[in-house]
């Protein structure tokens, strides 16, 4: 009997070595970036390489704001993010409940259409693209940043949709037949269940929002306007690159994200782990 | 909610349309954005200066390939410029994704004058993007005799020219006086056999099998596939810019650079490149550290080292010739950063106006100084501000020796090298033969143009 | 009765297009135009900004016969057969973790989760920084054990390595989705299971397997499809690479992580060739659109066997 327990201890002692290994491993590169940012440009370069900084320094910060207007261009993403979260938000369960819970003709070529558009890559559409939005007058604005967000994102649609086609039929069907129509099944039976999945979708289209590069800088020429991303950019010269500097400012520039993630972590996990579900 | 919603956007977004191209500057940039605050509109007028009166005011939008701290000197130029004169306002913009540039001139939106390296210049011109500044030339009989005739060259394709240059850019020999003397040498190499001969001399490794000093001038990269070819008197491209990799000096070059690494690791040798790039031109920069005893570099690298504290004791020298042809010492490519003006630029009376005086005006010095590169520009050449640089008397006397090697005019050039640095990456990783692999690289690229 | 069917399914019509039509008006605003437009593209010799000159079907010639398009579909290849797998097992065994009752249970979770929330272009940096020969904490580490690193970035046998490396820092979500599918598993299964006298080892294979499968075969598919597009890091990687004016090739070290968008990319942009980009685009759209249909029918096929939905 005392050797069976023994044998359970050593093999949980096992698991939670593998455990807490595992998990400094993956925690690693964030780390990496956080030490970095503390250190001085030479203690980087300095063999015997050293996890912690010799002397903890906070310059790269005031350097990092000091570089690019930081507060102002995190004004100018905030202000596309939250416009692009609310965007996928409206629209994007939408088109999933048409698409798996309105049985119409056409859910199914619309369905194929909306996976087709996420296979064309963006490097062949972006110049026709940028002529209708020049055509339109609407370059050098956030219109072409968040616009586009208000049709719904094909990767999205397809999330949400697979998160309702594990709804049963019968619910939406039973509410029908007591004469409800679909924009109250939808308000009232559909939008409830999807809570977690729509906060995956924001927590997506915040991150995408957020990290954004070829839009604003394809879209956007004068600096006044620019996202913190493209301002992240400016900051790695040509020639050089100042590590220390850049992990700071990349640190400032994940900060908010990390952050919102700590706040939804639970529902984001949660959606996300029902949506893959069904096949 | 939703419709409204797109139509309030719909309404910001006109409302933050700027003008665009020869507008008059009054009725530039409301900004959409309602974080941004109110300071953008003060900020701007401080760096640009605009004058009060601006009724009649032409706007020139300018884009430049720099960022950080040679970004501000364009803006500084900017600035001196727009306080020279009254009837343009250039507005310049740091723009250093040539994709940005592309998509932009594909709807009209295009800059009216752009700053970038003559090769992109060859490459614009051959997909007819640029306006021949020929016409203006001619028009005002402007002297061109003003730059040296090497940067008028690097910009006039197929009899016409294209761009004025702003600066001009070479490649010359750094060596490390104390590692020299520690191997028994006092003078640097005049040829590549006995730059050879020291630099195995000097390489030294440590007690890993790690390079801690390394010997041939293998990093950067870019004079890897260049000066050290350009010195056996070997072309990747023949006058009519014709690819040539089976070219001798080609050859004998890659065999000296493989007999190196065979000598030292191919391991080694790449751990120490990958890290020297990883910190170049910083203060812990392989050469800054007395860690090379070579480096082919630039004119601006002195002025680094003094503004990075290091104590190197350093010197220049022409990059070697060869003993059977001790001529071809001092080959090195020759590039510029030209200013030019895309075709469907909507203000080009202002563009030109602005293009002269950058580059043969007040602004070339400006530029030359205050980002490290040599001038263009023939009267700035005994200007004791620039003599006053530190390298730059040496890399100017080496300018005029003419000796610099122009890029082809070539359309797929950017094409062309990048199957060159695959095949030295090939080369150098033992996969192949250097005559093996050159000659494939002759087949792959022979339709070239 | 007949007549009000139609008449619903006529309502539902009209339902179903509404609900739809924000994408619906998007795709025909913003999509059918550019779609089109770099279809037709492809049959001309277009430098994206003066007028395209036709060709007819010159550019898919020229893909077929350009070695570096059949290198960077072979990389591609790689990331999507190779890449993936790792991936999806990494994913599996994480999941396996996380799904076990343990003290610090939701901390370990996070911390797993956390690589797969910061934005790609500061990651991307920091594994750079991580994969430097002498000061990155790789070869650092692997210095310990007595190991020689690599110089990953720069020799072409590893650079591969490096981005699958890389890739299996990124497998959060497809960890949750995995956790979610083990936590279904009922119970009773793995007691029955080990009633039979069934180990660690057998019970994974012969209980547990079996009921995830389809779940893993869609992250799978999805995987797959995504990395037909993976571009961003390698294109952040060669870009801080490439070294002063250009001195190593466009896709790595002998072209060795030149993925298939990365080429479209330069083609279009680099080499001002936006008419062989296109043709490489379409090409690889109805690749990738054979195989999402033969994918998509396997996984039917596995979920039936499997007995699931």
């Amino acid at each position: 009997m005392n050797i069976l327990l023994a044998k359970k201890k050593g093999k949980d002692l096992l698991f939670y070595l593998l455990v807490v290994v595992l998990a400094i491993i993956f925690i690693s590169p964030f780390m990496v970036m956080v030490l970095t940012a503390f250190k001085t440009n030479s203690d980087a370069f300095t063999i015997p390489v050293k996890l912690l900084p010799r002397e903890w320094v906070l310059d790269n910060f005031p350097a990092a704001f000091a570089a690019i207007p930081y507060f102002k261009y995190m004004g100018n993403t905030i202000f596309i993010t939250a416009m692009s979260v609310v965007g996928q938000l409206l629209v994007t369960p939408l088109v999933a409940y048409s698409l798996s819970k309105i049985h119409w003709k056409g859910a199914d070529i619309i369905s194929g259409l909306v996976m087709a558009t996420m296979m064309i890559p963006i490097t062949v559409t972006m110049v026709p693209l940028y002529k209708i939005y020049s055509k339109l007058g609407l370059t050098n604005t956030y219109v072409p940043l968040i616009l586009p967000t208000f049709f719904g994102k094909a990767f999205y649609i397809v999330i949400v949709r697979q998160f309702f086609s594990g709804v049963p039929d019968s619910l939406i069907e039973a509410a029908r037949i007591d004469g409800a129509n679909h924009f109250i099944c939808y308000g009232k039976i559909a939008m409830p269940l999807c809570k977690p999945v729509l906060t995956t979708i924001g927590i997506y289209a915040f991150l995408d929002a957020w990290s954004d590069y070829l839009y604003p800088l394809i879209f956007i020429t004068r600096p006044e306007k620019y996202t913190l991303s493209l301002g992240l950019q400016q900051y790695m010269s040509e020639y050089s690159v100042d590590w220390a500097r850049l992990m700071a400012a990349a640190l400032v520039f994940v900060l908010p994200v990390v952050i919102c993630f700590a706040i939804f972590q639970k529902n984001f996990v949660e959606g996300i782990a029902t949506s893959g579900l069904k096949a | 909610m939703k419709k409204k919603l797109v139509g309030t956007l719909f309404v910001l977004g006109m409302a933050a349309l700027s003008a665009t191209g020869c507008s008059s500057s009054e009725s530039t940039a409301t900004s959409a954005a309602p974080a941004a605050g109110e300071n953008s509109a003060a900020e701007e007028a401080n760096t640009t200066e605009a004058p009060a009166s601006g009724e009649d005011v032409q706007v020139v939008t300018f884009w430049y390939n720099n960022t950080g701290d040679e970004a501000k000197v364009y803006e500084e130029a900017i600035a001196a410029y727009n306080a020279s004169q009254s009837k343009y306002k250039v507005e310049g913009l740091s723009v250093t994704d040539a994709q940005k540039l592309i998509v932009s001139m594909s709807s009209n939106e295009a800059p009216d004058v752009i700053k970038t390296g003559n090769q992109s210049i060859i490459q614009y011109t051959k997909n007819g993007l640029l306006q021949s500044v020929q016409e203006y030339v001619d028009a005002e009989s402007f002297d061109t005799s003003v730059f040296s005739e090497q940067s008028v060259e690097a910009n006039r394709i197929d009899g016409d020219l294209y761009a004025l240059p702003l600066d001009a850019y070479t490649i010359q020999m750094f060596y490390n006086k104390t590692i020299l003397e520690e191997i028994g040498y006092t003078e640097p190499p005049e040829t590549m056999e006995e730059m050879y001969e020291m630099a195995v001399k000097a390489t030294k490794l440590d007690a890993n099998g790690n390079i801690d000093v390394l010997g041939y001038p293998l990093f950067p990269y870019a004079s890897a596939r260049q000066e050290l070819i350009y010195g056996f008197g070997g072309r990747w491209w023949d006058e009519n810019s014709k690819p040539t990799p089976l070219n001798e000096g080609v050859l004998d070059s890659l065999t000296m650079n493989v007999a190196y690494r065979n000598e030292f690791g191919g391991k080694a040798l790449d751990g120490f490149i990958g890290t020297a790039n990883t910190n170049r031109y910083t203060e812990q920069d392989m050469f800054f550290q007395g860690k090379q005893l070579f480096r082919l570099d630039g004119s601006w690298l002195p002025t680094m080292m003094e503004n990075f504290g290091s104590d190197v004791d350093w010197g220049i020298t022409l990059i070697p010739g060869t003993e059977e042809h001790p001529e071809y010492r001092g080959s090195a490519r020759f590039e510029t950063d030209s200013i030019a003006i895309p075709i469907m630029a909507k203000c080009k009376e202002g563009a030109w106006d602005f293009t002269k005086w950058l580059c043969s005006g007040d602004g070339a010095k400006i530029i030359d100084l205050g980002t490290g590169n040599l001038p263009a520009l023939k009267s700035l050449y005994d200007d004791p501000d620039v003599m006053a640089v530190p390298g730059f008397p040496e890399f100017i006397e080496a300018l005029e020796l003419g000796k610099g090697v122009q890029y082809p005019q070539m359309s797929d050039y950017d094409e062309y090298m990048n199957l060159v640095n695959a095949t030295l990456d090939s080369i150098y990783a033992g996969n192949e033969e250097p005559e093996a692999a050159l000659q494939a690289l002759y087949e792959q690229s022979k339709d070239f143009e | 009765m007949k007549v009000k069917k139609t008449k619903q399914e006529r309502k539902d019509f009209l339902y179903g297009l509404l609900f739809a039509s924000p994408w619906i008006l998007g795709f025909l605003a913003f999509s059918v135009y550019p779609l089109l437009s770099s279809l037709y593209y492809s049959f001309t010799e277009f430098n994206a900004v003066t007028a395209p000159k036709w060709v007819g079907l010159e550019n898919f010639i020229d893909v077929f016969r350009d070695p570096l398009v059949w290198k960077s579909l072979r990389n591609t290849l790689f990331m999507a057969f190779v890449s993936t797998p790792i991936n999806l097992m990494v994913a599996l065994l994480l999941a396996c973790i996380v799904v076990r009752n343990f003290k610090g249970r939701g901390f370990v979770r996070t911390a797993f989760f956390l690589p797969s929330v910061i934005p790609m272009v500061a990651a991307t940096m920091v594994w750079i920084w991580m994969f430097d020969p002498t000061y990155g904490y790789i070869n650092n580490v692997l210095a310990l054990f007595g190991i020689s690193g690599p110089s990953w970035l720069l020799d072409a046998r590893f650079t591969k390595w490096a981005l699958v490396l890389m890739g299996t820092w990124n497998t959060g979500t497809t960890m949750l989705v995995c956790m979610a599918a083990l936590q279904s598993v009922p119970q009773s299964y793995y007691e029955s299971a080990e009633i039979d006298g069934a180990g660690v080892v057998k019970r994974f294979f012969y209980v547990t397997l079996p009921c995830v499968a389809h779940v893993i075969v869609y992250q799978a598919i999805l995987s797959i499809i995504n990395a037909f597009q993976y571009f961003q890091q390698v294109y952040i990687i060669v870009t801080a690479n490439a070294g002063v004016k250009g001195g190593s090739a466009a896709g790595g070290p002998e072209n060795s992580i030149l993925m298939y968008p990365l080429y479209i990319f330069h083609n279009a942009f680099t080499y001002l060739k936006m008419g062989k980009a296109s043709a490489m685009a379409w090409l690889l759209f109805l690749v990738v659109a054979v195989l999402t249909v033969v994918m998509t029918k396997v996984t039917k096929k596995v979920t039936e066997d499997a007995g699931g939905e």
